[in-house]
């Protein structure tokens, strides 16, 4: 069957050109696009189903690189099949999985798990990424080899830090062997007392900090390994100023890195911890309005290529404790074009570079097809409102988590509808 | 929920008219402690909860007393016996607590925030007794009653606090507090005891201690925490007693008659010596007596209305 969605704006944040016009699709892959003003349709062909956009913003879909579902293990947080829920009313058609579950993806048998639950779910293409090392203990090879054929597509230590810089070499060389590309996040335990950025409000607050200096060793330490083994290196979650800078400096170079930030990491900084509100409790932690500001350039000028939702679900009683004591993180991919969104409307990030970072960046670093709309691509697209003015609720959200900073705030615009592969996986009600 | 509520939580953005009045408040509660009946009817009625988190004997005798001098019944909570050892989570014990309708809950805890955290979610009005590296307000207020009660003012004051400050919520509670009241504020320590960004609180930041003692009207020494060394922020109390620790020849550089203070309980020999500790300029059992009237004023200032209401 072929269907048409009609009476949007299409962004193409491959080009960055924006027109209003329609797209139309066969079998999951886009035939045709074309111009037409607001409100209409185009020459159609017999036989052709309409959606209508609404005059919406019609882009491609979201691809994010990392998000917790939680399965198997933590099922009280969030499982598969609601993370996918929640991915897909955030617009996006794949979402790579953190493989530090319980058990972790370190085999053939917990990828195929989470393939065949993703697929059972049905709303989003769940790409599981796989440890580097066995049961994550940091020192022994996992059956890479195996994995890959499998299907993972990525390999990530969740949020930890190889201690061994020398058994990271040989993972990055042996995961290479395979066509895997690394995921790695940034920050030497040895250099952290505690989870807040080191500053003025730590000094204030009395709370116990992880200092930038603790991720710039990091980043310094997985740049130069990428460099000396080639693989192919994503740098997950860089909050602070000074990593950026050396990212500018090896991507000059030609060392084979890209990297992210998470969506908090645009939105907040370290002011946001001086209420003690263990929902603030992110990692990595929220720092400097500075190095906030010096993010958004790095997304802008593509030194940061992608953003991250960095979905992070825990349950009330993980995070109503102490700020010591609760649990890190929030839920956040529902919320990531909102977020974007207002960033966009306050002027600190253009729309083009906000979507290129949800869109074509993750793509490019996993080699999926799509992220621009032109035809023979993929028909996994996104009509975006801007305009609906909301209040964040947890009845809102398909997330199993009870966990943003964000509760009760209200947002101008978020996702209309999700499109994978020419199926709607989502599509607002009201 | 519990926004009508006063607390003490700590003293950031509390205003020199209200440090003042705690201040004024406590010399009149310390002549209750120096009468020959040391008890005042005054809150009467009121439950006062010593929640107890972290380990500390002083303070949590200091409240006890003073409440017990207000006529306030009083109750004692520690982790170690509680419910929070067989893990409860602080927010349903506290939750415990106030189904039997306490007004008044002093907390001792070792996370920064846990005040504020409690004060969020029940309905009591909370009194901070020290939060992890954050804030221990009476503290700070007793201090500079102290100060007031010596020097007959606190603002102009040269103030030199020496010790680990980056750790200390007595040296951050005593930094919001005097720079309110207009003192002059000295930090000094090695650098490891010395994060960066203090500078930017308005005190001034000294890697010695004879500059920052020099012509200081206090000298305020902090408590060693032995357990942090020989290991990464000092190597021995020999090498700290030498180039930190307050003596004789040190204070010589202080003003004549300057103050010599310390929250307790002392390392003697390690941060202070033994004749320092005991001479004429030191007010050190004086600030103990001090808390009492202090902790006095605090539970009457937010328990005043509840008494008034009942």
């Amino acid at each position: 069957m072929r269907q048409r969605i009609v009476d949007c704006e299409i962004l193409d944040p491959a080009s960055g050109k924006r027109f209003w016009g329609y797209v139309e699709w066969e079998d999951g892959v886009i035939c045709e696009v074309g111009q037409a003003g607001p409100g209409e349709a185009g020459e159609v062909s017999a036989g052709v189903e309409l959606i209508s956009a609404h005059g919406n913003l019609l882009a491609p879909s979201f691809v994010d690189l990392y998000a917790d579902f939680c399965e198997p293990g933590f099922e009280y947080r969030e499982n598969i099949a609601s993370g996918s829920a929640a991915a897909a009313a955030g617009g996006y058609t794949h979402v790579l999985l953190r493989p530090d579950t319980d058990p972790c993806v370190d085999g053939e048998d917990t990828v195929r798990f989470v393939l065949e639950a993703g697929a059972k779910a049905g709303l989003v293409n769940v790409l599981p990424a796989g440890c580097l090392s066995r049961k994550l203990d940091g020192e022994s090879l996992a059956e890479i080899g195996e994995m890959a054929d499998a299907g993972v597509v990525a390999l990530l230590e969740g949020d930890r830090y190889l201690k061994k810089g020398g058994f990271l070499r040989r993972c990055m060389e042996y995961g290479d062997n395979f066509h895997l590309p690394v995921i790695l996040t940034n920050e030497d335990p040895t250099l952290v007392e505690g989870v807040v950025h080191e500053g003025l409000v730590s000094a204030i607050s009395g709370l116990k900090t992880s200092p930038s200096v603790a991720e710039e060793v990091a980043v310094a330490r997985h740049i130069a390994l990428a460099e000396l083994t080639r693989a192919k290196t994503h740098l997950a979650k860089i909050s602070s100023a000074a990593s950026v800078r050396l990212i500018k400096d090896a991507k000059a170079r030609g060392v084979p890195v890209t990297a992210s930030v998470a969506i908090h990491n645009l939105i907040l900084n370290d002011t946001s911890t001086l209420g003690y509100d263990p929902m603030f409790k992110i990692w990595p932690p929220a720092r400097s309005e500075e190095d906030r500001k010096l993010l958004l350039e790095a997304v802008i000028d593509g030194t940061i290529d992608t953003i991250v939702s960095d979905h992070s679900p825990k349950a009330t009683e993980d995070k109503e404790l102490e700020f010591d004591l609760a649990a890190t993180g929030a839920l956040s991919i529902e919320l990531v074009f909102p977020l974007l969104n207002k960033l966009v409307l306050a002027e600190e990030l253009d729309l083009v570079s906000a979507i290129r970072a949800v869109t074509v960046g993750p793509r490019r670093f996993l080699g999926i097809a799509g992220g621009e709309i032109a035809k023979g691509q993929p028909a996994d697209l996104v009509v975006l409102d801007r305009n609906t003015d909301w209040e964040l609720d947890y009845f809102e959200l398909r997330s199993r988590g009870r966990n943003t900073p964000f509760l009760g705030q209200r947002f101008v615009g978020r996702t209309y509808l999700t499109i994978n592969r020419g199926r709607v996986t989502f599509r607002r009600d009201g | 929920m519990a926004t009508h509520i006063n607390h003490l939580l700590d003293l950031e953005g509390l205003s020199k008219e209200e440090i003042t009045s705690y201040l004024d408040l406590g010399e009149h509660f310390k002549g209750v402690s120096q009468r020959r009946i040391k008890k005042v009817p005054t809150l009467r009625h009121i439950t006062v909860v010593l929640f107890f988190i972290e380990n500390s004997t002083r303070t949590k005798i200091s409240f006890e007393i003073a409440a017990k001098r207000m006529s306030a019944d009083t109750l004692s909570f520690a982790a170690s016996s509680s419910s929070l050892a067989k893990g409860e989570t602080l927010l349903d014990t506290a939750k415990t607590l106030m189904a039997m309708r306490p007004d008044i809950i002093v907390i001792r805890h070792f996370a920064a925030g846990a005040p504020h955290f409690l004060a969020r979610n029940v309905p009591a009005a909370i009194i901070n007794a020290g939060d992890g590296g954050h804030a221990h307000p009476t503290q700070a207020l007793l201090d500079m009653f102290t100060m007031r009660e010596h020097l007959g003012k606190i603002e102009g004051l040269e103030v030199a606090i020496i010790g680990d400050i980056g750790h200390s919520r007595v040296a951050r509670s005593n930094i919001h507090g005097l720079s309110t009241m207009g003192a002059n504020i000295r930090v000094a320590g090695p650098r490891t005891f010395l994060p960066p960004h203090f500078n930017t609180l308005g005190v001034q930041v000294y890697d010695r201690i004879e500059p920052a003692i020099e012509g200081a009207d206090v000298v305020m020494m902090l408590r060693i925490q032995k357990e942090r060394m020989g290991k990464d922020l000092f190597p021995s109390d020999r090498e700290y007693a030498r180039f930190f620790g307050l003596d004789a020849q040190k204070l010589k550089l202080a003003k004549p008659g300057a103050l010599v203070m310390h929250p307790g309980p002392l390392n003697r020999g390690v941060e202070i010596t033994p004749d320092i500790a005991d001479c004429n300029n030191s007010v050190i059992l004086e600030q103990v007596e001090n808390g009492v009237a202090i902790r006095m004023a605090v539970l009457y200032q937010l328990g005043k209305h509840l008494v008034e209401e009942a």
